[in-house]
């Protein structure tokens, strides 16, 4: 009695959580005090609470697995390293946030709050098996983000994306509750651990409930890793927003929603017969899908759109690969990618920031011509980023790819593999295509003005680049940080 | 003395080639043309002597034995070892001496025939490397070293045919002998492979894994062979394949008369002498694995036997006083491998050594005429030439007969022997005595056809050179220095000169050598028992007896030469004059190789080309590239046509996720209704 | 001096480094010479590795072996062995060439030999990686630099060759990891741990266990490693880039890439002769095929074009068909000769690519009917280009003949016993190679130096100035050591060439490892062949019956 009371809880694994949130509040706050156009105050204020927060959260590393809040928190390693991921992200974006906001005059003052909340969506949703708080955390990432798309008022371009981005969202959400409702109505039990048990039954209306439900879920995380047939509003929501809540959305924002997919297919061992297969064939088809679509683009923004939908058809590759078997293969591969994938995309991001120019900002391929001769740091660390996104040593994305191929082979997805194999040869091309135009000496087109290259923005992208690198060559110490090994 | 001068031999020419070849040009402007020619002579003449004494050293043995010098090592790996190793012996010091000696005196004539040429020097650079590469292809003790000269002689072939390389034909020509001879080379290649598989097939040790030297390989190669002739066979024609190339026999003697595209020292070194008979060499070197192959030794002789006739033929043909005689190089190396087919290798390589003198006499008398009338070529266009040139005259003479093989001069001994083994031997069967008697005919054919040049060029009773238009400026000329302009273009009161004595000197030489040389080389059977001492021949004793064959030859030769005069004696027959339609149909057919050269060149140079450029244009291009480049774009355009999928309207967003979600739920729970499998 | 293999392989990459930093030299002049200055060190710092070698061993010489990745068995590991030895050497010697030869006319040189030292780099790593992943990292490193030497100084169309470069290379070893990745997940089944060397894995193999009823996986991982190996080597009908590739890089692009292609001829040699043996020995028929087919068929193609540097990129695909035919003769004579000709090759066809540049450079086409006679105006550049030329075709005492001439004779001999399913019509076939050889390259040569001068509007026709005709007469060179004195390169690589091949072909537990103690070295090596005489004496004399000339066995007398 006392026990349904009082659920022993352990503050110290939300810590993290709230050390963001209030950080947030505290930046709303500042903005209130001081209200004025970009208050560095508030920049001050978000790298702090996140600073405070990865340390909280590389303080519990290595604490063996354990719940709490009755069960609806966990903290497990990987739980602990996803979340840093997401912490990560959030500060790599607020770093060239600073510069960006300024050029394209967007006002602080929503922009960090916003930004720092919907951080805690993702974290939340990292760190739980409850289906309910994951949907919560969801919600509050998306809200958030909806905000954000449409930040900039000016552009009516970034309006429709927030808009479509809302819709569909809020359509997916719809997927998502109806899924979790069938699963409880399966399990008895808002956890997704009671999946096998309710499986082991056998019972066949049971298994119709816990199919249905599971692929309702599958659906709605799905819509946010933006799988095929549910990316559609990737491309453009990426190309209208903010360039810089574009790489907040493909980094943060996929990472949460993978970190439940993880725990959820886990979960879903015994059904790996079902959804295996399925999955199976929405990576191959977005895998393709975004690599070849992406032949055609011909604004930067929209190609990363594509190229995050095939990323995250690989990272499905390898969750199918440890949805199969869990003993085997752990998450290394997922946490690894992952983080690459977020250094990597946040900095190309950041190099196109640095395209906008007060107010303006044109993200053609074109506009890319000959940045060697404007900025040779920025020139070359964008080469790294797609280097690395192709996957060539010596960069992390080879790597993550590596790592995906052994995943794959050891749960003997040998097609998964090849398919991976094929894209990643279509996806050579776009990628390299812009290595080309960066490194173009002869004359632009035409002199579009640059920003004066804010430092703020460099320093991501070199920061970025580095850590690509550094991600190659200290793989092993690394990896053990991470698995806290 | 001591054997190791063979390396002085071989390095004088060499040495010769670096001078001419690096100091060349400076040289020639410090100390002038004349000095330099002697510079070139000298190496040869050296070597000449040289071998000489070695040939001197050898003969005083008793039963000749052979030496071998042995330098380091070419080619050295675990189960082969190719070393760069020199043999002595009877047949490789005759080579040595025709190819020093003729090639001296050659070098000689050469300074004066060419000394109006600007690149002098060049030309002196590619005749000495010319005698090193033949001198490496005789005395060296294996295959691999055989075939360095080989080839080495077919590059200074290639290099001297081109040799006025402004003008196209010539480099065409050029062209072509290197590359018909590669296909030789390559048949010869793929022998000397075999020999390798087989005797270490048949786990016979050679000592020092020295496969391919001939003191090695031989006696295993004879144990092999004896035990498996099928492979005799192979190897046989594999090698004679090669000879083909080299020595021009049908089908492959297509580029020895395009090959007079070069100066005519050239074609009387290279295309008479010495390059073109070492098929012969070779066939005598391996003479064993012919021996062992009565089948392959009957193809060699049906081979030869065909060449020579068809060739002789294709003489009366020719106009161009330097084809006459490349066609009956052609022909008498027909004689040659009748010779070795009958197994009378003695024989082949007796006539080899005659014909060195009298061709090699014929050609430079030829270029004499040739030099006297301007660098016209036409026998059309001379006549009464005797009194005007009468060194020339009385040397080509002696040589025209010495073809035609008349009684005393050296032709008709070495033809006699050649003959009379064919003959009287069965080794080749019966093809053999076939084409002995076939020889025969073309004995006397020969002797027309010469006869009809010597008439057409020295006698007649016009001298049609006379009512020659000034003759036009040739391209080759060109090469030529600008002070010596055309001070001999034919014209009404053109005066042939005799030529100087740098020229006629050789002339002398090589008549004396045709007149007398087989006389005293046959004398009890002297050259027979140096080749081939008596025991050593697989084969046993060769018979060369054949009852009044002698009789027959003297037929052959008188009837020949009779009818060259009668025909000929009231000069240049309307028949075969300058208005080509005017000819016999058989006369025109032969003057174009009855459309054999053409039928060979729209089936392999045209029929090849086009198959390249069908292969690179479509193959290539349209298959295997097209399919990169193909599915490059193919991706491209289906990019662009899954993207319309991408309208950026929500509606159809939505929709096609309803769809999705759809299917996808659909799909698990088929699943589940058939039992989770 | 000992000088560490890392040194080597780094420095150029260092020196790349160093040029990029010294912003304060601006002078072409300096940038070059600076550059000189690195790739000379480089080739010293090579030949001082080298000099230490033992030429006895077919050991892993000068190893160097760090701990990377622990908990994926990946470790940095570095050495060389006789066939990496003379590749190396090929490297350090072109990329000096090349940047000797490099006019400081180009545009932003800086730039352009930082990426020719890093791919020095990246070339010296993969001939020296003796773990997979560390040469896949440098097999891939080479393909960005490539990329932009050629897209950014390459000719008209040099986008598209550029792309199609490194996509096409790129979608060949994207198949290689999959198959490297297997390979090291066979080790963790059999062995239980994760592990990328190949001297371990070799081991395993040696033993027998690594393959025990995995021959299925072994066929399969076998073609995912040779697919990406062939696209490099080129093999037919993986070859269609280097048509694009000769004809529109930049002159250093060829020569570079001549070096580069032996990545996958070595790659072969390396990985999968002595890691995939039965899968070898079942597919030596597939691969000889493929290798004859290259040969003809590139010649053939080669006849047809007009371009010159496309024809040399398809008489290369030719000579590397020579290659493959050695090597996977699986004989030990065609194996030396397909190593020597990979060495001369790389000489050969550097050498042509350099004199077409020069031609390019002055007037900017490598059309050969826009030449005619130049060797009445340049007699010193015809008679280099003669020589190399002669090199190609394979002339005899050329260091192509070497190659060719033992390759072939290898293929005859394992066709002619009829070992592996080889039959002998491969080389049979592959000797109208030779032939097509002289076909092409002297119609070219023809075309160009012979005939009426064609006068082209231009500069004036001058002959190659000697200073700028050094590097050719260095190739010069060595193409005729090669010819003359082959054992100079042969002593290097014979046993660890034989080594090789017993792995590939001697029953399992029978095979040499390269975890063989030392002191059992040379009986692996020597058991193949038993009777290996010495000849005797240079300069010596023997008197011998000229009846043995006559094929009579009898006994030979000898004098002094």
């Amino acid at each position: 009695m006392i026990q349904t009371l009082m659920p022993n809880t352990d503050w110290s694994m939300v810590l993290p959580i709230a050390m963001v949130a209030v950080a947030g509040i505290f930046a709303l706050i500042l903005e209130m005090l001081f209200p004025k156009r970009d208050n560095n105050l508030i920049v001050v204020a978000a790298f702090i609470g996140l600073a405070f927060a990865a340390a909280l959260l590389i303080r519990q590393f290595g604490a063996e697995t354990s719940t709490s809040f009755a069960g609806t928190v966990i903290r497990d390693q990987f739980g602990l390293a996803m979340q840093l991921v997401c912490v990560i992200g959030a500060a790599a974006t607020i770093m060239f946030s600073e510069g960006y906001l300024r050029e394209k005059k967007i006002p602080f003052g929503e922009f960090y709050p916003l930004m720092l909340w919907s951080t805690v969506g993702a974290m939340m949703m990292c760190c739980t098996e409850n289906m309910l708080v994951m949907f919560v955390g969801l919600e509050i990432l998306s809200i958030a983000l909806y905000v954000l798309a449409g930040i900039s008022r000016v552009e009516e371009k970034g309006e429709e994306s927030a808009l479509k981005y809302f819709l569909l969202g809020a359509f997916a959400s719809g997927f998502l509750l109806y899924g979790i409702a069938n699963v409880y109505g399966a399990t008895g039990g808002l956890g997704i651990e009671g999946i096998s048990q309710a499986w082991a039954t056998k019972d066949a209306n049971v298994q119709a409930l816990l199919a249905f439900g599971l692929a309702l879920l599958l659906i709605g995380l799905g819509f946010k890793a933006s799988f095929f047939p549910f990316h559609q509003w990737t491309p453009d929501v990426y190309q209208g927003a903010p360039t810089n809540v574009t790489a907040f959305m493909a980094t943060v924002g996929k990472t949460a929603a993978f970190a439940f997919l993880y725990r959820l297919l886990e979960a879903a061992t015994a059904m790996q017969a079902i959804w295996a297969p399925a999955l199976g064939l929405i990576a191959v088809l977005t895998m393709l899908y975004g690599n070849i679509v992406a032949l055609m683009q011909k604004d930067v923004k929209r190609v990363l759109g594509y190229s995050s939908i095939s990323h995250a058809g690989y990272i499905l590759v390898a969750l199918i690969a440890h949805g199969k078997n869990p003993g085997r293969i752990g998450p290394e591969t997922i946490v690894y990618y992952v983080l690459s994938y977020t250094f990597m995309t946040i900095g190309s991001f950041a190099v196109i920031s640095l395209m906008a120019h007060d107010g303006k900002e044109s993200t053609g391929l074109d506009d890319l011509r000959g940045l060697w001769q404007r900025s040779r740091v920025a020139a070359s660390c964008m080469v790294v980023f797609m280097v690395s996104l192709i996957g060539f040593p010596p960069t992390s994305g080879f790597f993550g790819k590596m790592l995906i191929f052994q995943d794959a082979l050891n749960a003997d997805l040998l097609p998964l593999a090849i398919v991976l194999a094929v894209s990643s040869i279509v996806s050579a091309a776009y990628y390299l295509n812009i290595c080309r135009l960066v490194a173009l000496t002869d004359s632009p087109t035409e002199e579009v003005s640059f920003a004066q290259f804010r430092p703020a923005i460099q320093n991501t992208c070199v920061l970025c680049a580095a850590a690509v690198i550094a991600a190659w060559v200290f793989y092993s110490p690394l990896t053990q940080f991470l698995a806290a090994r | 003395m001591d054997n190791n001068a063979v390396w002085l031999i071989i390095l004088l020419p060499i040495l010769g080639f670096l001078i001419q070849g690096l100091a060349g040009p400076s040289l020639q402007r410090k100390i002038g043309k004349k000095a330099l020619g002697v510079l070139a002579v000298l190496p040869i003449a050296a070597s000449f002597v040289l071998g000489l004494m070695l040939t001197q050293g050898l003969a005083s043995q008793e039963h000749a034995e052979a030496v071998i010098v042995s330098g380091g090592s070419w080619i050295n790996i675990m189960g082969l070892n190719i070393p760069f190793e020199w043999v002595v012996d009877p047949l490789s010091m005759t080579m040595v001496l025709i190819i020093t000696g003729v090639g001296a005196l050659i070098h000689l004539y050469s300074t004066a025939y060419m000394a109006e040429e600007k690149d002098f020097s060049r030309f002196f650079a590619y005749l000495n490397l010319f005698v090193a590469a033949m001198l490496v292809l005789v005395l060296g003790n294996n295959l691999p070293l055989l075939f360095i000269g080989w080839e080495g002689v077919g590059l200074c072939s290639y290099l001297l045919i081109g040799f006025w390389y402004t003008d196209t034909a010539n480099t065409k020509a050029a062209n072509k002998a290197f590359i018909v001879n590669r296909v030789g080379d390559w048949s010869l290649m793929l022998g000397l492979f075999l020999i390798v598989v087989v005797i270490s097939g048949a786990n016979i040790p050679v000592e020092d894994n020295r496969y391919l030297s001939y003191d090695a390989m031989l006696p295993a190669l004879t144990t092999a062979l004896k035990a498996n002739p099928a492979m005799a066979t192979a190897i046989a024609l594999l090698l004679f394949g090669g000879a083909a190339g080299k020595s021009a026999q049908f089908p492959l003697y297509v580029w020895l008369p395009d090959a007079m595209a070069g100066p005519t020292p050239v074609s009387a070194l290279i295309h008479a002498a010495t390059m073109v008979t070492s098929g012969v060499v070779l066939l005598n070197r391996m003479n064993i694995v012919f021996q062992l192959s009565p089948t392959a030794s009957a193809v060699v002789c049906a081979v030869g036997a065909f060449t020579a006739l068809f060739a002789a033929i294709i003489a009366f043909g020719q106009t161009d006083i330097k084809k006459v005689l490349a066609y009956s190089t052609v022909s008498q190396l027909g004689f040659m491998f009748i010779a070795c087919g009958a197994g009378a290798y003695w024989a082949g390589m007796f006539h080899v050594t005659t014909h060195a003198f009298f061709k090699a006499l014929l050609f430079l008398g030829a270029g004499a005429v040739i030099h006297a009338m301007s660098h016209e070529q036409d026998m059309r266009h001379y006549g009464k030439l005797a009194k005007y040139l009468p060194i020339t005259f009385g040397t080509m003479m002696v040589g025209t007969l010495a073809i035609a093989g008349v009684p005393g001069l050296s032709g008709f001994y070495s033809k006699e022997a050649i003959l009379g083994s064919a003959i009287a031997n069965s080794h080749a069967g019966q093809l053999s005595a076939i084409s002995g008697w076939v020889g025969l005919g073309v004995a006397a054919l020969t002797a027309m056809y010469m006869g009809r040049l010597a008439m057409l060029t020295f006698f007649g009773k016009e001298e049609r050179w006379r009512k020659l238009p000034v003759a036009e400026h040739h391209d080759h000329e060109e090469g030529h220095d600008d002070d010596h302009g055309h001070g001999h273009a034919l014209t009404g009161d053109h005066k042939p000169k005799e030529v100087p004595v740098s020229m006629w000197l050789p002339l002398v030489v090589l008549a004396v050598l045709s007149a007398g040389a087989g006389l005293i080389l046959n004398e009890g059977k002297r050259f027979e028992h140096w080749l081939y001492p008596s025991g050593l021949s697989q084969l046993g004793e060769l018979k060369h007896e054949v009852p009044n064959l002698e009789i027959y030859s003297y037929i052959a030769a008188g009837l020949g030469l009779l009818a060259g005069v009668l025909v000929y004696i009231g000069g240049l027959p309307a028949k075969e004059g300058l208005d080509e339609t005017k000819w016999a149909r058989w006369r025109s057919a032969a003057a174009n190789q009855f459309g054999f050269d053409a039928l060979m060149t729209n089936l392999f140079a045209e029929g090849g080309r086009d198959v390249a450029i069908g292969t690179s244009s479509f193959l290539e291009d349209q298959v295997i590239d097209g399919a990169v480049e193909g599915s490059a774009s193919g991706t491209r355009n289906f990019g662009g046509w899954l993207q319309q999928i991408q309208t950026g309207a929500v509606r159809l967003y939505a929709m096609l996720m309803l769809l999705g979600g759809v299917g996808f739920v659909g799909y698990f729970l088929f699943i589940v209704n058939r039992g989770g499998k | 001096m000992n000088v560490p293999l890392s040194a080597l392989i780094w420095f150029p990459a260092l020196g790349a480094l160093i040029l990029q930093l010294l912003g304060f030299v601006n002078k072409s002049k300096d940038i070059k010479s600076i550059a000189v200055l690195f790739t000379t060190v480089a080739l010293g710092l090579n030949l001082a590795v080298l000099s230490k070698s033992n030429s006895g061993t077919y050991l892993f010489q000068a190893v160097e072996s760090v701990s990377w990745i622990e908990n994926l068995g990946i470790r940095y590991l570095v050495g060389y062995d006789g066939i990496s030895f003379w590749l190396t050497v090929l490297t350090t010697l072109m990329t000096l060439i090349i940047v000797v030869a490099t006019p400081e006319t180009t545009k932003n040189l800086r730039g352009f030999f930082g990426l020719v030292l890093l791919l020095e780099t990246a070339m010296l790593g993969s001939f020296c990686a003796l773990d997979l992943v560390l040469f896949f990292s440098f097999f891939e490193l080479t393909l960005i630099p490539m990329f932009f030497l050629v897209s950014l100084w390459g000719g008209p169309n040099r986008n598209k060759a550029a792309a199609k470069f490194v996509i096409y290379t790129f979608a060949g070893s994207i198949f290689m990891l999959v198959g490297i990745v297997a390979l090291a997940l066979q080790h963790q089944k059999v062995t239980g741990q994760l592990d990328f060397s190949i001297i371990n894995i070799q081991a395993s193999v040696a033993s027998g266990k690594f393959w025990a009823n995995a021959i299925q996986a072994q066929t399969f991982i076998f073609w995912a490693l040779a697919l990406g190996f062939m696209v490099k080597t080129p093999a037919f009908p993986f070859h269609s880039w280097i048509g694009d590739t000769y004809a529109e890089s930049p002159t250093a692009g060829p020569i570079l890439s001549s070096v580069m292609v032996k990545m996958g001829s070595y790659g072969f040699l390396r990985f999968c002769l002595p890691l995939f043996p039965e899968a070898v020995q079942s597919q030596a028929p597939v691969f000889m095929a493929i290798a004859t087919i290259g040969i003809l068929y590139g010649a053939l193609v080669a006849i047809a074009q007009t371009d010159m540097r496309r024809m040399i990129a398809y008489s290369s695909l030719s000579h590397m068909g020579f290659v493959l035919l050695g090597i996977f003769s699986l004989s030990y004579k065609g194996m030396i000769g397909g190593s020597f000709q990979q060495f001369s090759h790389g000489i050969t066809t550097g050498l042509l690519v350099l004199l077409v540049g020069y031609l390019v450079e002055k007037h900017g086409t490598a059309d050969m009917n826009a030449f005619g006679g130049l060797k009445a105006k340049m007699p010193l550049f015809a008679g280099l280009f003669l020589l190399g030329m002669l090199g190609s075709v394979g002339l005899p005492t050329t260091n192509g003949f070497i190659g060719e001439f033992l390759a072939l004779m290898g293929a005859y001999e394992t066709g002619a016993r009829g070992l592996f399913g080889l039959s002998p019509g491969f080389a049979i076939a592959s000797g109208l190679g030779v032939v097509l050889g002289a076909v092409y390259l002297f119609v070219m040569f023809q075309k160009v130096f012979y005939g009426p001068v064609k006068v082209t509007e231009g500069p004036d026709w001058q002959d190659i100035p000697v200073g700028k005709a050094l590097p050719a007469f260095v190739l010069v060179f060595f193409v005729f050591v090669g010819g003359l004195y082959p054992n100079l390169f042969f002593g290097q690589m014979e046993a660890s060439t034989q080594a090789t091949r017993l792995m590939a072909i001697s029953e399992a537990t029978k095979r040499p490892s390269w975890k063989d103690k030392p002191e059992e070295v040379t009986i692996r090596v020597a058991l193949e062949d038993p009777m290996q005489g010495q000849y005797i004496r240079t300069g010596s004399e023997r008197l011998i019956s000229s009846s043995r000339l006559h094929g009579n066995v009898d006994e030979k007398r000898e004098i002094r």
